[in-house]
């Protein structure tokens, strides 16, 4: 009686511990709601397309699940940068700018070829689309949306995924795989889930 | 049996240290959920992010059951396999809140040496069993949280599994190396602990035998009043004695010093104890030397006997020492007195008849002579008479031939010439047997000398024929006597003792002849001789009786020992002639026999007294 009571016991954790894997493997590769970028640059963007491929990302500058997107990021421009890219940090409305420094701000800095700006009022990220934390549009050099999504493969987890792919692809001057890949980050505003 | 109590133990430190480790890993993933990704973000509005909940839930999930098992039930089989599952959960918790960073899976290998710390490699494939079926599920249903990549090769689980199967074998192999060392070390402690089990047994036993022992000898002890003590050569003070109720003297205690205690021994006896002491220590390990000697009185007490044996020793420090049992034997020596003193007169009494009938016949006779004398006196007076009358008749003119006729008739009569020829014999005989009572008599008051306390110079010769003359009544029937009496010096001795001595022997002679020659018409014959030897004067005594049985010769010297019919004997003769010669006179007694021929018993006694003896002896 006493060993089965053990068995059962051990039995009974470790399905416990199997639905905490499967909650956490959830919430890890729930998305985000996907960006409803324009298909084209759109008009009365902070800047204008310089005639190059752009790509733009917009990041909440506390999101933790960013640090992967960002660090995706700067493994996809390598050491010299590959592409035009701008990372916008939106600062909600009432907060000073203090709140877009951070960790996350340092790491995109740090990225080669890469502008940081902020986005009071999450005001780009609005003409964008953009909802999520790490969400990234790649626009080619005729100013069209060549990709919009996320560049992880789950909740901050760096590594490959459908989003770098494309990229790569886009890169390198081939059709992207899939376009559209799922975002794993924060919500931008208060309003979005 | 020791192995496995070692093991057991073990077991069960080793899951309490890993129940202070998952502790530590879930206050860390707190710490780390806390860190890297506190909060998640709608817009400006923060809510704790689903990492620090995970941390927090997920960790006390993982730590639940294990740290119920080591509570419970430590050192069990199940607890460890639980803490072994539990650790490798935490390898996967930890890499996920770190975001699957590739040093964060260093956990994995560090949790499967931690795991090797139970020494038991099951454990090590449990663990395994977890990373594989984490690989084998989430690898997949999301291959990209373990292979970081989407459409992973085919084989990059069995490259992960090689790793995980490579650091498994280094570590089930260090288990069993360590397993074996431990089952050796328990194997040796098993040995030792047997071994001092039986140390511990025998230290036991020896112990009681040795309490046992001594209890045994502290009885013998009390109940002999013996005082054993042990005196360093080298300080001469007393490095032991035995505490007993009854110390026959004051201040015999440990420290004390031998030579302050010799002061309390008689003077006359100090050689003695000297000599014995110098005997002893010719040799160690060499049979005791037995003395005796007397104590001064003191306020306490009178003139005591002790009776102490001395040996030389090594003692267990490797120092030379003198033991020795000293014992209060005046009680012993007072009876030995009395005993000797008893068979001298039981010899007496034994001999009074035969004296007296030694001195009767003498005296019979000599009162007969004396008779006859009177007798013939009377008739020889009235015969002179009767000359005298005739002569005064013949001058009376009487005619003489009837005077003659007359006194021819009357010495007829008389019997003259019986009278003249017998009355020469009546008084030599007379004279002879007077000669006979006063021998026995002066014979019996040599041999019953007062007791002497000093020896004197005696003429053994004498006194062997005086001893003879008294004993005479006891071998006269049954031996003749032989003497062979050379020309020996005067000897110092105790002389009443001795002649206790020779009379025992003689009579022992005469008794034995008595056993092979009664009721038959033969005689045997006790020869007695004496001759110098050097320094010594040698007595022999022999006899032709029956010899003495082979079996018995090494007894007839014991006390109390005899073979004659009860009432012929008490046993003590023997045993009173060794301790007058040998321990009175340092002297020897030894004797020759044959069975059906006789005995022969020797005396070897220094001419010059025992002293002298002893002397040469230590020289």
């Amino acid at each position: 009686m006493g060993r089965n009571w053990v068995v059962w016991t051990v039995v009974g954790w470790l399905g416990l511990v199997g639905v905490t894997v499967l909650e956490i493997w959830r919430y890890s590769v729930t998305a985000a709601p996907p960006t409803q970028a324009p298909s084209k640059w759109p008009d009365g963007a902070a800047f204008a397309p310089s005639g190059r491929a752009q790509l733009v990302m917009f990041v909440h500058p506390k999101c933790a699940c960013t640090v992967a997107s960002l660090r995706e990021l700067a493994k996809l421009q390598g050491a010299r940068g590959r592409v035009d890219a701008v990372v916008w940090f939106m600062v909600p409305d009432a907060e000073s700018t203090d709140f877009a420094r951070g960790t996350n701000w340092a790491i995109a800095s740090k990225i080669p070829r890469t502008e940081v700006r902020l986005d009071p009022g999450a005001a780009e990220a609005k003409r964008f689309g953009a909802s999520g934390s790490g969400s990234v549009l790649f626009y080619d050099a005729q100013g069209m949306l060549a990709f919009n999504g996320g560049i992880t493969p789950s909740r901050g987890h760096e590594g490959d995924s459908p989003g770098r792919r494309d990229l790569l692809a886009l890169l390198d001057g081939k059709e992207p795989p899939s376009g559209s890949t799922p975002l794993y980050g924060c919500s931008l505003s208060e309003t979005t889930p | 049996m020791i192995f496995a109590e070692q093991m057991a133990g073990h077991y069960r430190r080793t899951d309490r240290v890993f129940r202070w480790l998952l502790l530590l890993q879930w206050v860390a993933a707190i710490g780390i959920a806390l860190v890297m990704s506190p909060l998640a973000w709608q817009g400006k509005v923060a809510t704790v992010h689903h990492h620090v909940l995970v941390a927090l839930f997920g960790g006390a999930l993982i730590n639940s059951l294990p740290f119920v098992l080591v509570a419970v039930a430590p050192g069990r089989v199940v607890t460890r396999h639980v803490v072994a599952i539990a650790q490798m959960l935490w390898s996967a918790l930890i890499i996920h809140l770190t975001g699957g960073r590739i040093e964060s899976h260093f956990h994995i290998f560090g949790s499967l040496a931690f795991i090797a710390f139970y020494t038991d490699w099951r454990l090590l494939v449990t663990a395994s069993a977890m990373v594989v079926l984490d690989h084998a599920v989430r690898g997949s249903i999301w291959p990209e949280s373990i292979y970081g990549a989407i459409n992973p090769e085919w084989w990059r689980f069995f490259e992960h599994g090689v790793w995980v199967a490579f650091e498994d074998a280094v570590l089930i192999f260090g288990c069993f190396r360590s397993l074996a060392e431990k089952r050796q070390i328990a194997e040796q402690q098993e040995a030792l602990r047997a071994l001092n089990a039986n140390i511990e047994t025998e230290v036991e036993r020896k112990t009681k035998q040795l309490g046992e022992s001594l209890g045994r000898l502290r009885d013998v002890i009390a109940t002999t009043n013996a005082q054993p003590w042990e005196i360093d050569l080298e300080t001469n003070l007393f490095t032991f004695v035995e505490d007993t109720e009854t110390a026959f003297v004051d201040d015999f205690v440990v420290g004390a010093s031998a030579a302050k205690l010799m002061e309390l021994v008689h003077p006359d006896d100090r050689q003695k104890i000297n000599d014995a002491m110098g005997q002893s220590a010719m040799q160690t390990n060499a049979p005791p030397v037995t003395v005796d000697y007397r104590m001064l009185a003191d306020a306490k007490r009178p003139l005591r006997y002790v009776r102490s044996s001395i040996a030389l020793r090594r003692s267990s420090n490797g120092k030379i020492v003198l033991r020795g049992l000293s014992m209060d034997v005046t009680e012993a020596h007072k009876l030995e007195m009395e005993l000797q003193q008893a068979q001298k007169l039981e010899a007496v009494g034994r001999l009074a008849a035969g004296v007296a009938h030694e001195i009767n016949t003498p005296v019979q006779f000599i009162s007969d002579n004396l008779h006859f004398l009177r007798d013939a006196n009377t008739e020889i007076l009235r015969l002179i008479a009767l000359y005298r009358q005739s002569c005064h008749e013949a001058q009376s003119g009487v005619d003489p031939r009837v005077l003659g006729d007359n006194m021819r008739r009357a010495e007829q009569e008389a019997d003259l010439d019986f009278l003249t020829s017998h009355l020469g014999r009546a008084i030599d005989g007379s004279l002879e047997g007077i000669k006979r009572v006063s021998t026995i008599t002066r014979s019996m008051k040599e041999f019953a000398h007062p007791d002497q306390r000093e020896m004197t110079s005696v003429n053994i010769n004498r006194a062997l024929e005086s001893t003879l003359a008294i004993a005479v009544n006891e071998y006269k029937y049954v031996a003749d006597v032989q003497t062979d009496f050379g020309d020996i010096p005067q000897v110092i001795c105790f002389a009443g003792e001795l002649n206790q001595v020779f009379l025992n022997l003689l009579v022992n002679a005469a008794h034995a002849i008595e056993s092979v020659v009664a009721k038959t018409e033969n005689r045997g014959v006790i020869r007695v001789s004496s001759r110098r030897k050097g320094s010594d004067v040698i007595i022999a005594i022999g006899d032709t009786g029956g010899g003495i049985p082979v079996e018995v010769r090494d007894k007839i010297f014991d006390p109390f020992f005899t073979t004659k019919e009860v009432g012929r004997g008490t046993g003590q003769g023997l045993a009173i002639a060794r301790s007058v010669v040998v321990d009175k006179h340092g002297g020897e007694i030894r004797f020759e026999s044959e069975v059906g021929v006789g005995t022969t018993f020797y005396l070897r006694l220094p001419i010059e007294g025992v002293d002298a003896a002893r002397q040469r002896k230590v020289a």
